[in-house]
């Protein structure tokens, strides 16, 4: 699984949804019926944290309606039929840019980073970037990208620096990844990059940890590291900078990391859209019995009930489960093991939350600085009695954000002052 | 010095003591009084005492001190009910018109019927399963019946019956509303018992994903608009809806309705 593999054979159809950032659904640009070319944008970006969506393959416009998304729910899509030969929409390269066109470069070709922010909104009002190249295994996309094209992702680096005005940037990669230490010391880099070997493995939300680990900075709860001055990147999003600015190419293709009880796992470099039959089907099939495919890693990733949604562009790993490994115990009382608070990266006490968090007591959980929770999920799977810790806080997250939010008043309620805690 | 001196002594130091205190005492009682309203513990014994918070105050002492000096509402108290507002009035000198109870109603008959998309595994509770991808039903709108409103209620009036729905036992029920405040689909409201003929379905959804979705939801073909006699039936955005000032519960509409959504208590 150490190289990023191309796909053989296209699919028939793609699905692309019109939601794949943090931001509000994108307006279709197209209608049903309309020839797209590949790099074309479907979708126009509004609103904030939003991005531009453009067709990975070219074919026609056979339908935009709602159709299931990876993140469970159903989401505007565009599906297109493709076209035998595919064609490309021309792209023609700004030469020599300047850091204002990089930006528009950037924010037009519709990179989003792996947690669903658009690459141009992280690399605003700072002055150091991270690449995190130090995701844990089920997520080694990320991380195989670095081995197979690194003075690409150094030059993409070097690129965001230019357009943020940045002073330095680090490529955090895990220590144990040697292949990656290796790729990156074999190249030339630039005198303010510097690579630094980390021991945890950051996922996606734990921004704020990585950027106190490596720069020592502290921000406020709640707050974004840009509030630290530091921008917080994927491998792949500087790869897809390097690409578009030097080809002019959107964000239109993403490596996935196909693995679990699938005939061949591997990487495979697949365009957005393809739904994961289509994917799994690329990796010779399901092996066996399917218990569940989850998307991006066994802890976080998001069980899918269907195998026809789409690949989007947070998706960097597909993991299928083989039915006699999924566990459906029921959860038995906490024995105060303890287990969640020695794995837990920012030193909360879980178990406790928990409890607070099932009785509704979610005063109790922001008192134990429920907010600090990176939802890295360790807590959940080191409990042995499978207690739903992470859905607990997350719960109670939600419900504290609920009760401090100018939420509007129901109207079939004759309750005036919320007096059940707010939730 | 000898054993009785000793008792003396100690019992005169010890009663000394306690005089003093209790002087102490009677003078902080008599120059630090504070002035209690009467009516506001005459009010405190007349109410329920659940201390449940459903007129929206911090429980009953704190109601019946604000309906003595803040001019709260005097049937404020929706779990003592008229009983209790007329009783309140009698200790105010107030009048009171007895208003008509109202008991939550379940604007759904998913259920079992709903289809499911996964198997869930995890907490018990229905804004925790709304957190995963809007829920584990194919209708983004009907009861998810995790009994959110089961453990709401002060009164244990709900269950979650055999049909994955929650049932209301109106003897215990004192229309709190504190289950429909919880629930994250609304698909509680407040009706009263005269109101007859509802819609036990709260999708907007189009007539084929719901028909996919439900056996028993409501397609919006407006078949009891045209039927209904009062006109009271109104479909708007697929979802039938009916005016209870107009209804007369003639039964029309549930004999026409195909899908059997709407019900006739």
């Amino acid at each position: 699984m150490n190289d990023i593999a191309f796909l053989k054979e296209l699919p028939e159809d793609v699905v692309i949804p019109l939601l794949q950032h943090k931001g509000a659904v994108c307006e279709p640009v197209v209608s049903v019926g309309d020839t797209v070319h590949a790099g074309q944008k479907i979708g126009e970006a509004s609103g904030a944290a939003s991005a531009p969506v453009h067709a990975s393959v070219s074919g026609t416009v056979a339908a935009i309606e709602k159709l299931p998304h990876p993140f469970g729910t159903k989401v505007l899509s565009v599906l297109i039929t493709l076209d035998e030969n595919q064609k490309k929409a021309g792209s023609i390269p700004v030469a020599d840019p300047n850091p204002s066109e990089i930006r528009q470069i950037i924010k037009d070709a519709g990179i989003v980073e792996i947690h669903g922010t658009p690459t141009c909104d992280v690399i605003e009002n700072i002055d150091t970037i991270i690449v995190n190249a130090s995701y844990r295994s089920t997520l080694i996309a990320g991380c195989v990208g670095i081995c197979s094209y690194p003075y690409e992702v150094h030059d993409g680096l070097k690129y965001m620096m230019q357009a943020a005005g940045a002073k330095q940037a680090v490529i955090a990669v895990n220590k144990v990844n040697k292949e990656a230490l290796e790729a990156l010391a074999g190249i030339e880099l630039e005198e303010n990059i510097k690579v630094v070997p980390v021991k945890t493995k950051y996922t996606p939300g734990m921004e704020d940890l990585l950027v106190y680990d490596i720069m020592g900075t502290t921000k406020q709860i709640g707050g974004k590291p840009e509030d630290a001055g530091v921008g917080v990147c994927g491998v792949n999003t500087a790869y897809e900078v390097y690409d578009a600015i030097t080809t002019g190419r959107p964000s239109m293709h993403i490596p996935v990391s196909i693995s679990g009880a699938v005939e061949k796992p591997q990487s495979l470099l697949v365009p957005i859209g393809m739904r994961f039959k289509d994917v799994i089907e690329a990796c010779g099939g399901y092996s066996g019995d399917v218990g569940k495919v989850v998307m991006n890693g066994l802890t976080i990733g998001i069980a899918q009930y269907t195998d026809d949604v789409p690949v989007v562009k947070q998706t960097a790993g597909i993991i299928v489960v083989d039915k006699k490994d999924v566990l459906l115990d029921e959860t038995y009382p906490c024995i105060h093991c303890a287990r969640c608070v020695d794995v837990c990266p920012v030193d909360l006490i879980p178990s406790r939350i928990a409890t607070y968090s099932d009785q509704g007591r979610y005063e109790e959980c922001r008192g134990m600085h429920v907010m600090n929770c990176v939802e890295c999920g360790e807590c959940a799977g080191a409990c042995p009695s499978k207690i739903h810790i992470l859905q607990l806080i997350w719960r109670a997250k939600v419900a504290i954000d609920r009760a401090y939010a100018d939420t509007a008043e129901k109207q079939t309620s004759n309750l005036t002052l919320g007096c059940c805690g707010g939730a | 010095m000898n054993l009785t001196t000793l008792l003396i002594y100690s019992m005169g130091t010890l009663g000394g003591l306690g005089l003093a205190v209790g002087v102490m005492l009677i003078v902080a009682f008599k120059m630090f009084k504070v002035e209690s309203n009467p009516l506001v513990e005459e009010v405190v014994e007349v109410l329920p005492g659940a201390n449940c918070g459903a007129c929206g105050y911090a429980g009953c002492a704190d109601f019946a001190e604000r309906v003595v000096n803040e001019s709260a509402p005097i049937d404020g108290c929706p779990v003592g009910g008229f009983e209790t507002a007329k009783q309140i009035g009698g200790i105010l000198g107030q009048d009171v018109s007895e208003s008509e109870k109202e008991y939550p109603y379940v604007r759904c008959n998913g259920g079992v019927n709903c289809v499911d998309r996964f198997d869930y595994v995890g907490v018990e509770d229905c804004k925790a399963v709304m957190m995963l991808s809007d829920g584990e039903k194919l209708c983004n709108f009907g009861c998810m019946g995790r009994g959110t409103c089961v453990r709401a209620c002060p009164f244990g009036a709900i269950v979650i019956a055999e049909n994955r729905l929650p049932e209301i036992n109106p003897n215990l029920c004192r229309s709190c509303g504190l289950c429909i405040d919880v629930c994250p689909n609304e698909i509680l409201i407040f009706a009263k018992a005269t109101e007859q003929v509802h819609v036990q379905c709260r999708s907007h959804d189009k007539g084929k994903a719901v028909k996919e979705a439900c056996t028993i939801g409501c397609i919006g073909c407006k078949i009891c608009e045209k039927a209904c006699p009062e006109e009271a039936i109104k479909v708007t955005n697929f979802l039938a809806e009916i005016d209870q000032e107009k209804c007369t519960a003639c039964g029309v509409c549930v004999e026409k309705c195909p899908q059997h959504t709407i019900e006739l208590r």
